[in-house]
């Protein structure tokens, strides 16, 4: 028979930072928290440009045979993960949304084509619309209709 | 009763991520928290080298007291990096906890985690609220560890049920 040891907590994190019954983290602190994370706010979206500007460089020389296809497209999908990851965070989901759809595109890409190429064109425009024109919340009308027009990019042009 | 808040100012924290700009964004979280000391390192060999460091200089007071490391990263990963703290013979290290940043949240990714001894699980995107309820969670309800021939970690039975199986379990 195996022995399955089990270790009871230390408690160790509870006694350095408030072993009272009852302490919590205090409601300002958070607010305050937020307040200055919402204030970086725009060098998120300077960073979420120069990544796209990138991104959009980087498939043009895929294009044109000046860099490796598979490299290129892990690139991408890398960035895309990278930037749906944090676009939630500064109230930003609908960059979420058409960055995951980038990543869930282009991660089990191996080649790149002309329509491939124009699909992820399309999501780095609506990218940029959203940083450009800040779109904040789901994008309401505008967004469902973003989300929708490469959903059917990807359905018609994704399999070639 | 008038709640007391907690004081961070004694915390070190090690910050974990390939990502500058979410290595800085984390950092702003923990210290807009009051986190005392926060460390950051670009990958999973640059958090061990960063530990060995600390461990080198032989001050325990020094020592981290929790991680936030990201997934996948190049020059070793987060799940990497957690498999070398859980089998650290130093028990400052090994009972460290580890909570794993990630954009990949899926259950299949969640369980590999878990499996490899993660304590927390935080998707990203991170928010200063989901942020709070990991560390209130390891602060207030921090987990046994089991300890068996094919895995050391924080329990991974959250919920209290009744198991029918033969009981192997000892308390230390």
């Amino acid at each position: 028979m195996d022995d399955v040891e089990v270790i009871k907590p230390s408690f160790k994190l509870k006694r350095k930072v408030g072993p009272a019954a009852g302490t919590t983290f205090n409601a300002k602190v958070i607010e305050k928290a937020e307040k200055s994370i919402a204030s970086m706010s725009g060098d998120y979206l300077k960073k979420v440009s120069i990544d796209i500007s990138g991104l959009r460089s980087l498939t043009e020389q895929a294009q044109g045979g000046k860099q490796d296809c598979r490299s290129v497209l892990e690139k991408i999908a890398n960035q895309a993960r990278e930037i749906k990851g944090q676009g939630g965070t500064f109230g930003f989901p609908l960059l979420t949304r058409i960055s995951d759809s980038l990543y869930q595109f282009t991660n089990p890409m191996t080649t790149l084509n002309q329509k491939r190429a124009t699909v992820i064109s399309a999501h780095l425009d609506a990218m940029l619309l959203v940083v450009s024109q800040q779109i904040k919340g789901d994008g309401g009308v505008l967004g469902q209709e973003l989300c929708k027009s490469l959903d059917t990019a990807i359905e018609k042009f994704g399999g070639e | 009763m008038s709640t007391q808040s907690y004081d961070l100012s004694d915390i070190s924290a090690l910050v974990v991520d390939d990502s500058p700009f979410m290595r800085e964004l984390i950092s702003s979280m923990l210290n807009n928290l009051g986190v005392g000391r926060v460390s950051e390192a670009a990958s999973g060999q640059d958090a061990i080298d960063s530990i060995n460091k600390v461990l080198s200089e032989g001050r325990s007071n020094r020592h981290y007291d929790v991680v936030f490391s990201d997934w996948l990263m190049e020059r070793m990963d987060g799940l990497q990096f957690l498999r070398w703290v859980r089998s650290h013979p130093n028990p400052d290290i090994k009972f460290m906890p580890f909570i794993m940043v990630s954009a990949y949240s899926t259950l299949d990714w969640v369980i590999m985690a878990r499996d490899a001894g993660v304590s927390e699980f935080l998707t990203k995107p991170v928010s200063v609220k989901s942020m709070v309820m990991r560390l209130t969670s390891i602060i207030e309800h921090p987990r046994s560890f089991i300890n068996s021939k094919v895995y050391f970690g924080p329990d991974r039975r959250r919920k209290v049920s009744e198991f029918k199986g033969e009981d192997r379990r000892r308390q230390k």
